[in-house]
């Protein structure tokens, strides 16, 4: 068993097996090897690391997805999302990011990929206004780049 | 309660403000127009400056850049898919990510994978791609049937640019494209093409484009996906090698007479080239 310390004081034991899809632990632990101190992960809360760890258990024993994909290209990987994945995602808004975020952390990349797929999906047809008010963002460009906005907003709508 | 407005409550106002309200005494009003005008600039800042701390505690600002990035790179790739669907366009619907506020722009701009899928639709647009993705690998989506996309220099500037070109879709009326694709694909039988890995052309309504002699033999190590229909092009010169994974020729003058096609030996000779097909 893996003991982990998260950031609100919270421990966790949880089965090597299943905190390994976690390239992050997994190189801490082959690294450091057998210990019984815990894992330090401060950049995760409690609530967050439960979601975390529902995921990991949920493909527990399945292999590790193929990194070769670089997700800085576009358009070669597959946009799916498994009803499993969705079901899970289906959180609110806040805990998305907090997923995202611990993701990213932790280096879970198919937890991460699902995340960012999730949140691309939740802005997929919508204009730049509706976003903003998905997102709760401010319009906070100046009158200047308006102008520029304008015109390369013509752009997105060329049918 | 939430300040209304249309009937503003006075007494939240700064005295810098006030101070201006009291138009009985105004003799100059150029001046106090001027005056009026500072203010108004000086407010509009405090705004935008408060809009930007707004945006600073916001969800997505909390997403280290290359994770932004990526999630626009998803929703771009998502755009794509209609390529396949009846009109052969690519969506740019994935641009409004740029306008909804500064930092996602930022994100945006300084991502040149985003950048990197150049569509015709708009010569402007085209362009602005294609100076915004930099040095990344290029994909090039024209389908010019029906005046869809706007042939320009812009798309034989991309064509050009063999040693970044990932993936070609073309989809031409080649009467019209003659002068903006033929020179490219002239080039590339001189160039090597180290990293495209894909091209796809289709020349529409039974007129059949000419491709060049030798066209993309120098790519025939790296190209996996290899699509050409409708064009003029013999076997021999076909850029078989060894990565062809997908393979689809479809006639056109293409093996239309004798000289054209393989013999019984070239054929299996070739199929021997593609072990991955």
């Amino acid at each position: 068993m893996v003991l982990l310390l998260t950031s609100d004081n919270e421990m966790f034991s949880v089965a090597e097996d299943v905190i390994k899809r976690s390239a992050y632990i997994k190189n801490m632990l082959e690294d450091v090897g057998e210990s019984d101190l815990p894992i330090p992960l401060p950049n995760v809360e409690s609530n967050v690391l439960v979601k975390i760890l529902e995921y990991c258990e949920h493909y527990r024993g399945e292999p590790l997805p193929a990194s070769d994909v670089d997700p800085a290209e576009i358009g070669d990987r597959s946009l799916d999302i498994a009803d499993w994945d969705q079901k899970y995602m289906a959180v609110d808004q806040e805990m998305l990011f907090e997923i995202i975020l611990a993701a990213n952390y932790l280096d879970i990349k198919s937890l991460l990929d699902v995340g960012c797929k999730t949140v691309a999906k939740m802005m997929k047809g919508k204009s730049s206004e509706e976003i903003r008010t998905l997102f709760n963002i401010a319009n906070d460009f100046t009158p200047e780049e308006e102008a520029q906005i304008r015109k390369e907003n013509a752009w997105a709508e060329c049918r | 309660m939430d300040p209304n407005p249309a009937h503003p409550d006075v007494s939240l106002f700064s005295s810098k403000t006030t101070d201006l309200m009291d138009v009985s005494q105004i003799s100059d009003v150029p001046k106090y127009h001027g005056m009026l005008a500072r203010r108004t600039h000086e407010l509009e800042c405090e705004l935008w400056a408060l809009r930007c701390c707004h945006n600073a505690v916001t969800l997505t600002c909390r997403l280290p850049p290359e994770i932004l990035a990526r999630i626009f790179l998803d929703l771009a790739s998502m755009g794509l898919s209609s390529w396949y669907a009846p009109n052969y366009r690519v969506s740019v619907s994935w641009l409004r990510v740029t306008f909804v506020c500064r930092h996602w722009r930022s994100v945006a701009l300084q991502s040149p994978s985003l950048w990197s899928n150049i569509v015709f639709s708009n010569t402007n647009l085209a362009e602005t791609m294609l100076t915004r993705s930099k040095g990344a690998p290029l994909t090039i989506w024209y389908n010019n049937v029906n005046n869809r996309d706007k042939p320009s220099s812009v798309l034989t500037t991309a064509l050009s640019s063999v040693d970044r070109l990932r993936s070609v879709n073309l989809r031409v009326s080649p009467v019209h494209d003659d002068s903006y694709i033929q020179p490219a694909l002239l080039a590339w039988a001189q160039k090597t093409g180290p990293a495209l890995t894909s091209f796809e052309m289709s020349c529409m309504y039974n007129r059949n484009g000419s491709l060049p002699k030798a066209f993309l033999r120098a790519s025939s190590h790296s190209l996996r996906i290899l699509s050409i229909v409708g064009c003029d092009c013999t076997w021999e010169d076909l850029p078989i090698g060894p990565t062809i994974t997908h393979l689809s020729l479809k006639p056109g003058k293409m093996f239309s007479s004798n000289t054209h096609r393989p013999t019984h030996s070239m054929l299996v000779y070739s199929l021997q080239q593609m072990p991955l097909l």
